[in-house]
């Protein structure tokens, strides 16, 4: 009987708690501990990609992309039209012949 | 101003709007994490850790739920971590130990009092304090939301996620199993106990 009273009592000695709070200046602490984290994200990244697994990694893609990108670009020349040597001799004339169609109009004036 | 101004100054990086969540929640957010985890140091550590997070994931806060319920569940699953890890850290400590790796001794804490209670109940706190270490983590958690933050069960169940029909069972087992544990001490004052 005596056992269960205090046992009640025990259970019941938190009734009227006060709330605990923090010391002063909690919040400029809370600023520190965030630049702190902030640092910490930046030089976490920094060790991450320094792993030689994640730095061999990502040379690994950009050498694959590498040769991906060759690889399609030879595959779009290779569909394209071969420029013959007439073609190029026509063109070069076409402009030699407007180079000289600007010189006669400058002379005449 | 009102929470949702806050919450969304917030979400736009108003600084003054952080420091007014944080001077007008850090007494709760700290005292439910100290109820859960009885020390002081941790407590603030803990309370800076879930300050911290309210400012870097502020826009995942939907708004559907209060801006106290959303704290109260950051501090609850931050308090969580820091006993886990400290238990981790305590075992891997002990297990040095026994390959004489390490000799330091662990240290085991002084019995917890908390700042708030009354002069008459410091000693019976310190006991219950003692008992609430022991139990399982959802009970501990609706217990000290309960005794500590002296929340209501329809707020406890939003801050637990769960129904209102299972904090009263939880808040009921968590009283038989204090019960059991201080009976036991009350029997045998000098064997320890656990449960």
């Amino acid at each position: 009987m005596e056992e269960n009273k205090d046992i009640d009592k025990i259970l019941q000695s938190l009734d009227g708690i006060q709330k605990a709070s923090p010391g002063h200046f909690f919040y400029t602490r809370v600023q520190a501990r965030l630049q702190k984290e902030e640092k910490s994200t930046w030089a976490q990244l920094a060790s991450f990609l320094a792993k030689p697994r994640v730095a061999l990694s990502t040379l690994f893609i950009i050498c694959l992309l590498n040769a991906a990108a060759l690889f399609y670009q030879r595959h779009a020349l290779s569909g394209l039209p071969e420029q013959t040597e007439q073609g190029s001799a026509d063109d070069y004339n076409t402009t030699l012949a407007a180079n000289t169609y600007y010189d006669e109009n400058t002379e005449a004036r | 101003m009102d929470e949702k101004t806050l919450v969304e100054q917030l979400k736009q990086g108003d600084e003054n709007a952080f420091k007014i969540i944080v001077t007008s929640w850090q007494d709760m957010v700290y005292n439910t994490a100290m109820g859960i985890l009885q020390s002081a140091e941790d407590a603030e550590d803990v309370a800076q850790e879930v300050f911290v997070q309210v400012f870097e994931s502020i826009h995942t806060f939907k708004g559907e739920s209060k801006l106290s319920t959303w704290l109260y569940r950051i501090t609850t699953s931050k308090a969580l971590d820091h006993i886990r890890r400290k238990k981790r850290k305590k075992r891997f400590a002990f297990v040095q130990q026994l390959f004489g790796e390490n000799n330091e001794v662990i240290a085991h804490p002084p019995d917890f009092q908390h700042p708030g209670v009354l002069l008459d109940n410091k000693e019976n706190a310190r006991a219950l304090f003692k008992a609430i270490e022991k139990l399982p983590e959802n009970q501990k958690i609706a217990f000290v939301l309960n005794k500590i933050e002296g929340l209501n069960y329809q707020e406890i169940s939003e801050v637990m996620n769960t129904s209102v029909s299972s904090v009263e069972s939880l808040l009921h087992r968590a009283k038989t199993n204090l019960r059991k544990w201080l009976q036991q001490v009350y029997q045998n004052p000098d064997k320890p106990r656990r449960f």
